[in-house]
């Protein structure tokens, strides 16, 4: 019974992460502080979740071009 | 090491022999990880982009031309950038069947299988109706691209003297990056394929184990009962990767690190982690090898890709926030775990998960007080990444104070990028390369607690700790994570930064060292669930200390770091703002 107990605890915690990821993410992205930055990481294909500057392409395009910019600055008139 | 009473201060000398090369973890870890850096650099730094020096060196002249010609960032300016960006090692043969065979689960949405299969005709559906996108985006790139020549003919016909001219002109190339941007996903996405992940994944997994499994064999412990238990670990940290790439989660940015520390937790705290998984559930091997990878990352040489005021805001800022928290967290909310108090204050004002983790190994805390550290960080990313560019729109700030206000003190780098882009490229390039400038920060940090633990924690209060004794008692995988630092960053320096690109950034740490990286890391955090009582974890959260100790030096961040932006970029460096 013991057991049981634990093995409905496991199946029920999977569960709530079903309800997390297809119910209440989806609808709290509705919300319309979410709603902008939600569509413009789906378009734009950037690994919001990535930890470190490497895991991201557009930080090494962004280092790439600031590395450019101060090394070779258009000269003001 | 012997103990008193205590369990937090260390007496005695601790000793060490040579035996300790080839039985002890740390040293295991050094040699694995030099191992995968050695085999990288075999694979890449031959594998630099045919003619490479010669079109970096076309590139160059381009934009040391355009520069003194044109008082803005010309076409052919960023035709140049755009020209070096594509020198890369990865695209070789090799670095594709690598990636290949050790990618992730593929990014989802509603149909978890996608994850690892799509069918030819599935792919070319997808394919189809991406190959129609692109080339809309293309005709809209090549529009603008004219609109934009057009305009700086004009600026040029005038011999850019004619102000609203040259503006004009910087608008109409603003709108064709863009333009070539979006051209350039879609592009992407159009490169649809169909795949089979399981296979490459059953390989993966054989080879992460006989990797890690020889380590463990050598080290007196059955290998056997390793790799038996690692087939579970390795499945659950799959598990972990495929719920970070469903697409709804990506945008929240929450990624593999919670959801491996959540499914092991689910999982030893309900029908409980299967004994026979215990030998690979091995946190420290497992990130300690991959900080001796994360060392490579970690590049000296960046921290001036911004100029001054970039080293001001990653590198003053942080430190500074990072002490005071800590003190504050010691004296006036008196957390009753200093390496909790270090971890926190670590991963708060430098850069979330990956500082966490190097701080907790430096410091030996327990993998409670990681998890704590861990999930505090990734909940305040995602908030702050929705919420901070919406404040910058909202209030009008500048983009360049907006973008280093942002990169200094959101966590992930991702989150960073995200939250960057959606203001506009300008905000993206700054905060980017100021929270990669931060990123680089973890090496010192790593290397500074651990020596503080060493030298001043881990004795007792009085007790004289001769340079020996700190030898013995230091975490010795941080010789190979600083070793890896320094050797990386010295190869950078002598091959220059645009060769460096090529087959360092996108060769041997984005072809390799980054990959092992990352999966050594997931399936630490899975390990560090399945070996957590969620009771242990609650206990360390009692009164809502860490959650305090976050927030007040979150806020102390916020302030800190707008006020230097300001002062860096706006009143001490202004020109280099205008440049951006």
């Amino acid at each position: 019974m013991l057991l049981l107990k634990k093995w409905v605890y496991l199946f029920s915690c999977f569960f709530l992460i079903w309800v997390f990821i297809f119910i209440i993410a989806p609808y709290m992205e509705m919300l319309p502080m979410v709603k902008p930055i939600a569509e413009f990481i789906e378009n734009s294909g950037i690994d919001a979740g990535a930890l470190y500057y490497t895991e991201v392409e557009e930080a090494s395009v962004a280092e790439l071009n600031m590395y450019n910019t101060v090394n070779y600055t258009p000269q003001k008139r | 090491m012997a103990t008193n009473q205590s369990s937090d201060i260390v007496l005695d000398q601790a000793k060490g022999s040579l035996s300790d090369l080839w039985n002890k973890e740390d040293y295991w870890s050094i040699w694995l990880g030099f191992i995968l850096l050695i085999i990288g650099i075999i694979i890449y730094f031959p594998l630099g982009p045919e003619n490479m020096h010669e079109k970096i060196k076309e590139a160059n002249a381009t934009l040391a031309k355009e520069a003194k010609s044109t008082p803005f960032k010309s076409i052919a300016w960023y035709e140049a950038t755009d020209s070096k960006k594509k020198l890369k090692a990865t695209n070789s043969d090799i670095g594709n069947t690598i990636k290949n065979f050790t990618n992730k689960p593929h990014k989802w949405s509603n149909n978890p299988v996608e994850a690892f299969f799509m069918s030819s005709k599935a792919a070319e559906a997808k394919k189809v109706q991406a190959e129609k996108k692109y080339q809309e985006a293309l005709i809209k790139e090549k529009e603008a691209l004219e609109v934009a020549t057009t305009a700086e003919n004009i600026a040029k016909l005038s011999r850019f003297n004619d102000s609203s001219l040259n503006a004009a002109a910087v608008e109409t190339i603003d709108k064709w990056q863009k333009a070539h941007l979006a051209a350039s996903k879609a592009k992407s996405k159009a490169k649809v394929k169909a795949y089979n992940q399981i296979p490459y994944l059953f390989g993966l997994m054989i080879i992460i184990a006989l990797f890690f499994g020889i380590g463990r064999q050598v080290m007196n412990k059955d290998m056997r009962k390793f790799l038996l238990g690692f087939v579970f670990v390795f499945i659950i940290a799959v598990l972990a990767y495929t719920a970070a790439s469903n697409s709804t989660m990506k945008h929240y940015g929450i990624g593999y690190a919670a959801w491996a520390i959540l499914f092991g937790l689910i999982i030893s705290n309900t029908v409980g982690t299967p004994k026979w998984v215990m030998p690979a559930v091995q946190v420290e091997y497992y990130i300690k090898t991959g900080l001796v990878l994360l060392g490579a990352e970690i590049l000296f040489g960046k921290i001036l890709s911004i100029g001054i005021p970039g080293i001001f805001v990653a590198w003053v800022v942080t430190p500074i926030v990072l002490v005071t928290t800590y003190i504050f967290g010691q004296k006036v909310i008196k957390m009753p775990s200093k390496t909790l108090n270090i971890t926190i204050s670590a991963d708060m004002s430098v850069c979330g998960v990956s500082a966490a983790i190097a701080t907790a190994a430096a410091c030996r805390a327990k993998k409670e007080e990681l998890t704590l550290a861990v999930g505090l960080s990734l909940v305040f990313t995602s908030i702050m990444m929705i919420i901070m560019p919406a404040l910058i729109k909202a209030v009008g700030m500048p983009h360049v104070l907006g973008g280093a206000w942002m990169g200094g003190t959101i966590d992930a780098t991702g989150a960073v990028a995200a939250a960057g882009a959606f203001l506009s490229d300008k905000a993206l390039y700054v905060a980017a390369t100021v929270k990669m400038i931060q990123n680089v920060m973890i090496g010192v940090i790593a290397f500074g607690v651990a020596v503080y633990w060493c030298a001043k924690v881990d004795c007792i209060p009085g007790q004289k700790v001769s340079a020996m004794e700190i030898w013995y008692r230091f975490p010795k995988f941080v010789i190979g994570f600083i070793a890896a630092s320094i050797v990386f960053s010295l190869i950078y320096g002598y091959m220059g930064k645009d060769v460096s690109y090529a087959i360092i950034d996108h060769g041997v740490i984005g072809g390799l060292s980054k990959i092992g990286r990352g999966w050594f890391f997931c399936l630490a955090f899975t390990s560090i669930g399945l070996a957590t009582n969620f009771r242990e974890l609650s206990h360390h959260f009692k009164g809502g200390k860490p959650l305090i100790l976050y927030l007040f030096g979150q806020t102390l961040n916020l302030i800190l770091t707008l006020v230097m932006a300001y002062v860096m970029f706006y009143l001490v460096f202004p020109e280099i703002t205008a440049a951006i």
